[in-house]
């Protein structure tokens, strides 16, 4: 029986991974909250207005925008809340391992962008879910125009680290 | 003879020099050559054989519309098989090889044409059966070849762009109109598929603006580029898809270079607006033995004279039906060359320094290997060239992709575009129009106001079209490519394929590599002749991308090898690498297979796990939680079993159907509150479970009343089985109580480990006494780290997916898609209980009543015993009965093993009536073998259960 180890790239050591390449860099995100919080039309459980894509989050206490009743609540500080559905009519599921997250910077971004996704960089949307290196992502700014911030399913980390690794924006 | 480089002139860099073989002999050139412009310097005039009768052909044009300069290229480690002569340039050690041009014998063919017209494989080569000739037929016929010996092409680059204004094409139209469009602020982006921006305007003289044709050419490009436009040069637009999505293949780099830097890169482009400025190209004209080489394009002359500095002939012959030729008749004559017009009009009104023969056209041709001469009726001119100018074909391509319609032009004999479609505007030649004030016009007029201008007067352009008719004489070429001549057009008439798209397809008009691009108008012009109608009244065909063709490596981009189908990796996949793992790809993860030095260690595996206890990754399963006070209800809609009277803390397995009845996907759905459920699914279902309860939220349900997330990447499922998976957990601190009367088997309790949530769920695949402990995925190693360091009081052992596939199946277990197909109903697997009773509506009810699932011969999950000693049956075996000579499948076989905890070969089977035929024997079959089995229950070891709770 062939053994397929051999067909794939182990799982990197992800705390001593980097790229540093001409115009963009990439490195892992650990240590950030994520909470997946699916609330009714009308009810607001987070105190930011979640962002999709073009506008930038700021600090370290964000929602992003799934869909019209998904977001993602993005905090370096631990959720107090149980999780599982609140009597107030939403439900709350932790997401801290669920999403893999990254970090792309860089006056390139743009160009790194371009060859992940199809959406317009200088475009919006309401959402920040999109295709991404053919992954689902939720990807938006963070703190500055050229840094994005990924979630990806944290199973495929380590195929999104093989695409960005073959990026040459030469 | 004949073709010659001239001293000066042209654009290449007679600096620097290239060499490179052509069939074997060396041909000198220089950088900025194509292949086919040096092999015309060279003096080369046969570059290959045609598709069907194997006939010399000689290069016709200086572009994409070649039809028969065709050639494998191979330089380096890399292979550019059926490469156009006219389009690739010359690289140091390029070894260029003519497509059909080694077979000379099968030169013999062509004798034999009148017994081999078009579609002559469809009424001969059919006794005794037509796949004997088949691989000699398509052997010969074929075109290129694939040096299987060189590795591959390299990856291409894949580029998103969007852009306000996409132009196409860099001609004089394309040019004004993209720096117009710069200037006004718009984002601009011009692409060509020549190397050079400029077009038609680099082989034509002209004045334009104050200013000789570089200096406007290279004005303008300034303009764009200081305007923050983009240009794309070596681009080829090839495609037009939904919501104007446009694509185009960039050529990046010379054939030579190395695998790693890739070739080509794809651009998605999403335009605001499209200007397609895309040119026109100019058609044959059909005469008698139109297809010999040194038949050539007027317009491929003149390119070859001012582009490449070669003179392609000394004494050329150029027949026309329009003005534009004269201006390459007269270039030519200042270059030196005897020159003769043959010009068909009636009341032609061009002059030139040259003879005119006017009113005469061309009618044969004398010469086999290359053109001697040219017969005009009664007129013999010996010739070393013939340059045709059959009338211009607006390239609309990209414009009818997207819908556009066309109309036919009498002023220019050419269909050219009939309205604005949104988002894309036609001009200059592509709209039609060929005179220089006109185009400009145009240019001005979509840059600040999209829209579709009308076709220009060209008053200056004057055609009389010269269509070959049914009566004309010979053999007459139509589509070069594909070998179609008129008296294929006749017969594809006579056996009444008159539509257009019947005559393509009867006869492979247009079907080639060029796309028709020189054969369609004169071929659909000819079926309108001998048809008695206009051009118009038969139309043209679809026409599809892709322009040109396009590499696969630049379709693929990087998706190859790793990139290509990606695997969904495990938490604690380095520390199975480590620890000895073979890992198989299951259900789009990548898993332990076994562990150790070979597969004999699943069988020590699955022995093991009976006998003290098994630690397993089975972090795979799905963990989709559905919340909120409709979930119960929501989940029994979604399942056969009844749901909602499942109690807090509680586990209960459970089929979902799909629509047709047929099992899709079974698992088990635990309880941890009122509102609160865990489906955990199916590893390679999560995603399409997923998507269904999704699906049916919005669709059916109050999605306020519904939340459905899928947590399974969020948390590791580790599994404890054996007889001491019990003592085994004791060890660890989980902060819940792991009695057996307060912790029964099927249920599920909620703690802590290490500081984390923890979950643990009894439940059991393997039969024996079983845990399921779900942690979040950081914890993963920790917690497995205090297993194996308990496990070894207890002389754990870790096993893979094969032996825990042994032990569900010595148990009867099923595998969904293993052990069900797309068929399979509960029923088949004696699970008839919620069918009978549950109350409501649930996926998959009606199908459960159909005649179908009431057939008394459907197929049925049953065990298989074979005799002790006899070999194990191979999974996938028919079942089968016989009646004389004849037998049919009454089922095949699902799993198979040897099972180690019962010392004998186990099989399940999916049998026809399986489960009323306890205890019969029947014959299994496999690839002319058979032997014996006896039908039996599934469940081979334990079928009381009682290792449960052991």
């Amino acid at each position: 029986m062939r053994d397929f180890a051999e067909k794939w790239t182990p799982v990197p050591d992800w705390e001593k991974q980097k790229i540093e390449a001409a115009g963009f860099s990439v490195h892992r995100l650990f240590g950030l909250h994520q909470t997946l919080i699916s609330a009714a039309t009308g009810l607001d459980p987070v105190k930011n207005k979640p962002i999709g894509w073009g506008p930038i989050a700021k600090g370290n206490d964000y929602a992003i925008q799934i869909s019209r009743d998904r977001i993602l609540q993005v905090s370096d500080k631990p959720t107090k809340q149980p999780f599982g559905w609140q009597m107030k009519g939403f439900a709350t599921s932790c997401a801290n391992d669920l999403y893999a997250v990254f970090e792309i910077s860089g006056k390139d971004c743009n160009q790194v962008f371009a060859r992940a996704s199809t959406l317009n960089w200088r475009g919006e949307s309401k959402s920040a879910s999109m295709q991404f290196s053919k992954l689902n992502a939720l990807v938006y700014r963070h703190g500055e125009e050229n840094k994005l911030r990924v979630h990806i399913d944290s199973p495929y980390a380590t195929y999104f680290w093989t695409w960005l690794e073959q990026i040459n924006l030469n | 003879m004949t073709a010659k480089r001239l001293p000066s002139g042209g654009r290449i860099d007679r600096e620097k020099p290239v060499t490179f073989t052509f069939d074997g002999k060396t041909i000198s050139a220089f950088e900025g050559d194509t292949i086919a412009s040096a092999l015309l310097a060279a003096n080369q005039w046969v570059v290959g054989r045609s598709f069907k009768y194997h006939r010399p052909r000689g290069i016709w044009g200086a572009g994409v519309e070649e039809p028969n300069a065709l050639v494998d290229i191979e330089i380096g480690n890399r292979n550019f098989p059926v490469s156009r002569a006219t389009t690739e340039f010359v690289e140091e050690g390029m070894v260029v090889t003519t497509v059909n041009g080694r077979v000379d014998r099968a030169a013999i063919l062509d004798k034999f044409a009148k017994f081999i017209p078009a579609a002559f494989y469809y009424k001969t080569f059919m006794w005794p059966d037509w796949h004997l000739f088949e691989p000699y037929i398509r052997d010969m016929a074929g075109l290129g070849r694939i040096n299987p010996d060189l590795p591959e092409t390299g990856r291409a680059e894949q580029i998103n762009h969007h852009c306000d204004v996409l132009v196409i094409g860099s001609g004089p139209a394309g040019l004004m109109a993209a720096s117009l469009a710069s200037k006004a602020g718009k984002s601009v982006l011009l692409v060509d598929n020549q190397r050079d921006l400029g077009g038609s305007l680099l082989h034509m003289d002209a004045n334009i603006e104050g200013q000789g044709v570089s200096g406007w050419i290279a004005d303008k490009t300034d303009e764009i580029e200081k305007s923050g436009g983009k240009i794309l040069k070596s681009t080829t637009a090839y495609g037009i898809y939904d919501h104007q999505m446009i694509y185009l293949n960039e050529k990046r780099s010379d054939m030579a270079r190395d695998l790693a830097s890739g070739l080509d890169c794809l651009w998605r482009v999403r335009a605001g607006h499209i200007i397609l400025a895309s040119g026109a190209i100019e058609r044959p004209m059909v005469f008698q033995n139109n297809d010999r080489p040194g038949i050539m394009s007027a317009d491929a002359g003149l390119k070859y004279l001012k582009q490449f500095g070669v003179l392609p002939g000394q004494n050329i012959v150029i027949a026309t039906n329009n003005d534009s030729a004269y201006g390459t008749a007269l270039a030519l004559r200042e270059a030196g060359a005897n020159v003769t017009m043959l010009d068909s009009r009636k009341d032609a009104q061009a002059e030139g320094d040259f003879d005119i023969l006017r009113e005469k056209s061309v009618t044969n041709i004398i010469g086999k290997n290359r053109i001697e001469a040219v017969v005009a009726e009664n007129h013999t001119i010996k010739a070393d060239l013939l340059l045709v100018s059959g009338g211009w074909t607006p390239s609309v391509h990209l414009y009818c992709q997207a819908g556009g319609k066309l109309d036919w032009n009498d002023t220019i004999a050419a269909f050219v575009p009939r309205a604005s479609v949104n988002g894309i505007s036609v001009i200059g030649a592509a709209n039609g129009t060929f005179e220089l004030n006109d185009l400009f016009a145009e240019a001005k007029a979509v840059a600040s106001n999209y829209g579709q201008p009308t076709t220009g007067k060209n008053s200056g352009f004057n055609i009389e079209p010269n269509w070959h008719g049914p009566s004309a004489k010979g053999r007459a070429w139509v589509d070069y490519q594909n070998d179609v001549t008129i008296k294929d057009v006749e017969l594809a008439a006579r056996e009444n394929f008159k539509s257009v798209e019947h005559l393509k397809r009867y006869t492979t008009l247009g079907m080639a590599n060029d796309q028709g691009k020189t054969s369609n108008i004169n071929g659909l012009a000819a079926m309108a002749a001998i048809t008695g109608r206009e051009i118009k009244e038969v139309g043209t065909t679809t026409y599809r991308p892709p322009f040109t063709p396009v590499p696969f490596a630049s379709i693929a981009g990087k998706r190859s090898g790793e990139l290509f189908n990606p695997v969904k990796r495990l938490p604690l996949e380095n520390w199975h690498r480590a620890n000895g793992a073979s890992f198989r790809e299951y259900g789009g993860w990548l898993r332990p297979a076994y562990y150790g030095k070979d597969e004999t260690e699943i069988t020590r595996e699955a022995k093991h796990a009976r006998t003290s206890v098994a630690l397993f990754d089975g972090s795979t399963l799905g963990k989709i939680e559905v919340m909120g006070p409709d979930a119960a209800k929501f989940l029994d809609f979604h399942y056969y079993n009844t749901v909602s009277t499942l109690k807090s803390g509680k586990i209960r397995y459970a089929f979902m159907l799909t629509e047709g009845g047929a099992i899709y996907d079974d698992g088990v759905l635990a309880r941890l509150s009122e509102n609160h459920f865990i489906v955990s699914c199916s590893s390679s279902h999560v995603d399409g479970v997923h998507r269904r309860l999704e699906m049916w939220r919005q669709d059916q349900f109050d999605p306020t009343k519904i939340a459905i997330h899928n947590a399974t990447a969020q948390w590791a499922t580790l599994t404890v089985t054996g007889p001491k998976s019990a003592a085994l957990l004791n060890k660890i601190d989980f902060n819940i109580d792991l009695d057996d009367e307060t912790f029964p088997h099927m249920s599920i309790r909620t703690g802590k480990f290490d500081g984390a949530d923890a979950r643990l769920s009894r439940v059991s695949f393997s039969g024996d006494r079983s845990y399921e402990i779900a942690v979040p995925a950081h914890k993963t190693e920790t917690l497995w780290s205090q297993l194996h360091d308990a496990g070894a009081e207890f002389d754990a052992a870790t096993i893979g997916v094969e032996a825990m596939s042994i032990l569900r199946a010595e148990k009867g277990f099923i595998i969904i898609g293993k052990d069900t197909d797309g068929t399979t109903m509960p029923q088949d697997l004696g699970l008839t209980g919620p069918m009978n009773k549950k109350k409501g509506e649930y996926l998959g009810k009606r199908s459960l009543f159909t005649e179908n699932a009431k057939d008394e011969n459907r197929r049925q999950l049953v065990g298989l015993q074979v005799a002790k000693g006899n070999e194990m049956l191979i999974t996938g075996a028919h079942g089968i009965e016989r009646d004389g000579n004849d037998k049919h499948s009454i089922g095949y076989v699902t799993s198979s093993y040897l099972s180690p905890n019962i010392d004998k070969p186990i099989a399940l089977a999916l049998i026809e009536r399986g489960l009323t035929r306890m205890g019969e024997e029947i014959e299994i079959w496999h690839m002319g073998q058979s032997c014996k089995a006896t039908i039996c229950a599934p469940c081979f070891f334990d079928p009381s259960m009682e290792r449960l709770n052991a």
